[in-house]
């Protein structure tokens, strides 16, 4: 019995060595809540143990875990009122978590699928393809997205000599 | 994950092009995971539950309740607001651009270059010149002891700072454009008279992101007391070790600069010293014969601690040396018959600039700039820069100057302790005010000298 758990702690060690940071950092961009997020990232990890424990010999994928994150932070945000701007203003400068500006101004620009497909693509190095198969969307559908994230994020860079706003998206 | 499609390769490359925010400084908790781990171990994974009398028993009653409850239940959740799934774009909050104070504003190109807030410790990155800016990052220092800010490309730089209390010296440092930054603090043995670490007294000098050196000063060494301490560092300021101090080998407080190979030099007065191995050893650098020899500034050199340059005072003219060895050897260039203070700025092999400033302004000072495009062969007097602000009140003075290309430079000049910025667009000839400035809520805005303005 104690062999078995050893063995479960281990397989749990290797999926969280190396998906642990990168779904919380998933979860946030959906829910852009740090604490939310890392609620998310326990809650999927939770269910892989207890889905691994209940079907050993099943593989389980990465995008499993993935899919499992998202539809627990889209839960979340069900449950929990969509977050106004002012929420990413709790992580301030000095605060305990830092987030870099520009990452603060992409959460509060873009809309929640295009930062999932930002985040997946850019950051997780996703092909287009894998995005499209996990959103269960066309690949042209995610290119879409992402060229419009980018245009989003290039106007956010851009300065504005006469003091303008910034051109809507 | 699959391979990447041509087209993804694309896209790829449009993003990197584009200046991408870092991602989320988030991770997982184990701290958590285990304490929730404790707590369902036992109970989720120790097998599937066998249910006894009495767990039938809690079960029919379960089942009763929620046969009971569920009509209930559906009826309030129907009543209940909709939240949207996937909510629309929230609409940004612009603000208007407000004027900012800087400490320092290092532009590394005509477009591109970093500004740290005189009032908190704000980074910002140029948009589009020195003129729009916007908050990249901030530094983990306050800047209430003495701080030397050592900017070395667009993505590193340090902000070196002393305290006392105890007798401390932090390194900020950056390799990621202002966002990041890490902090690394070493304690200086109090071993000066006072305790404490002479106000002013802190240079520093970065050969490149790895290699660098911090110059403390404590006083003049006295018996059982050394003045100057050189620590130096060859893993990006993550730790430090002391090479040199006064009262044994090193000649004393300075300003400092570093070269290939371990080379440090270092400015006393107007006498030049250099090391060959890291402070270890001292020897005095001579240009010319005779005591009216002076040298003008501490060696500039490029990024590879290769190709350098120095003016020094030979009685009545100014010789700038230059040297392609990190300083091993000196070729002289054509001097130059002038009497002023000067300046060197070394942009490259071939482009030079001597401007004649003074530290201590007088009405008597003359301003004027001399430049080289061919490394010194030949020096053109570009006469009195126009448009900088006249050294005629004791309030004000220059501060620095620095060009990035043979056209492009900026100046930075003081008034009433605050700075004051200009760019030129003609090699130095004629200088425009410049005016930094960021998008800012009323919120955000201190006061600086009686002035409202940015952090």
């Amino acid at each position: 019995m104690q062999d078995s758990e050893d063995c479960q702690d281990l397989w749990m060690e290797h999926w969280m060595n190396l998906y642990g940071d990168r779904l919380v950092r998933y979860a946030f961009v959906i829910t852009r809540d740090p604490e939310l997020a890392q609620d998310v990232a326990q809650e999927s990890f939770l269910k892989l143990m207890l889905f691994h424990r209940r079907r050993p010999a099943e593989t389980v994928s990465p995008a499993w875990l993935f899919k499992v994150a998202r539809n627990q932070a889209f839960d979340m945000l069900k449950q929990n009122p969509v977050p106004d701007p002012s929420t990413l203003a709790r992580f301030r400068d000095d605060g305990p978590i830092w987030l870099p500006i520009l990452l603060r101004q992409m959460l509060s620009e873009l809309s929640v699928l295009d930062r999932e497909c930002l985040w997946l693509f850019y950051y997780a190095d996703w092909p287009t393809k894998d995005i499209a198969h996990y959103l269960k969307v066309s690949p042209g559908a995610v290119r879409g997205r992402l060229l419009r994230a980018r245009r989003r994020l290039q106007q956010l860079w851009e300065v504005d000599q006469d003091g303008h706003e910034f051109p809507k998206g | 994950m699959g391979t990447n499609s041509p087209k993804d390769n694309e896209l790829r490359q449009d993003f990197e092009n584009l200046e991408m925010p870092s991602d989320a400084n988030l991770y997982f908790d184990r701290t958590r995971w285990n304490q929730i781990t404790q707590h369902q171990r036992r109970s989720l994974l120790a097998g599937p539950h066998k249910l006894g009398r009495y767990g039938f028993l809690g079960a029919a009653a379960i089942l009763a309740a929620s046969l009971i409850g569920t009509p209930v239940a559906l009826k309030s959740l129907s009543q209940a607001p909709v939240t949207p799934t996937h909510p629309k774009s929230i609409p940004s909050r612009i603000y208007p651009w407000r004027r900012l104070g800087f400490v320092d504003m290092h532009m590394i190109s005509p477009t591109a270059g970093w500004g740290f807030a005189s009032s908190g410790t704000t980074v910002y990155r140029s948009l589009n010149g020195p003129g729009y800016w916007k908050a990249i990052g901030a530094t983990g220092l306050s800047k209430t002891g003495d701080i030397v800010i050592s900017v070395l490309n667009l993505r590193d730089a340090f902000y070196v700072s002393i305290h006392n209390f105890p007798s401390a010296v932090t390194v900020d440092r950056t390799t990621d454009g202002g966002r990041r930054w890490s902090h690394t603090t070493f304690r200086v043995p109090e071993y000066f008279g006072t305790k404490k670490l002479f106000s002013g007294a802190l240079a520093t000098a970065w050969l490149n992101p790895s290699i660098g050196a911090v110059l403390l000063d404590g006083g003049p060494p006295r018996p059982g007391i050394t003045g100057a301490r050189l620590y130096m560092s060859n893993n990006g300021g993550k730790s430090w070790a002391l090479r040199a101090q006064a009262g044994k080998t090193l000649p004393g407080y300075g300003l400092l600069s570093l070269s290939q190979g371990h080379q440090v030099w270092l400015l006393i007065g107007s006498t030049l010293w250099h090391s060959v191995n890291a402070g270890s050893n001292w020897h005095r650098e001579r240009f010319g014969q005779g005591a009216a020899v002076s040298t003008l500034g501490v060696p500039e050199f490029n990024a590879g601690g290769t190709h350098g340059a120095v003016a020094v005072r030979v009685g009545t003219k100014i010789i700038v040396y230059t040297t392609r060895n990190g300083g091993l050897s000196w070729q002289p260039t054509t001097p130059i018959a002038t009497s002023s203070p000067l300046t060197l700025f070394r942009l490259n092999q071939k482009d030079l600039w001597l401007w004649a400033v003074s530290y201590a302004p007088s009405s008597h000072s003359k301003e004027v700039i001399w430049s080289s495009i061919n490394g010194g062969q030949s020096w053109h007097n570009q006469g009195v820069p126009r448009g900088v602000p006249a050294h005629n009140t004791a309030s004000q003075g220059f501060g620095s100057y620095r060009f990035v290309s043979p056209q492009i430079g900026f100046s930075t000049w003081y008034l009433n302790g605050q700075a004051s910025y200009y760019e030129s667009q003609d090699g130095g000839k004629v200088w425009t005010p410049v005016i930094p400035k960021a998008r800012l809520s009323k919120t955000q805005l201190v006061m600086v000298n009686g002035i409202l303005m940015g952090p």
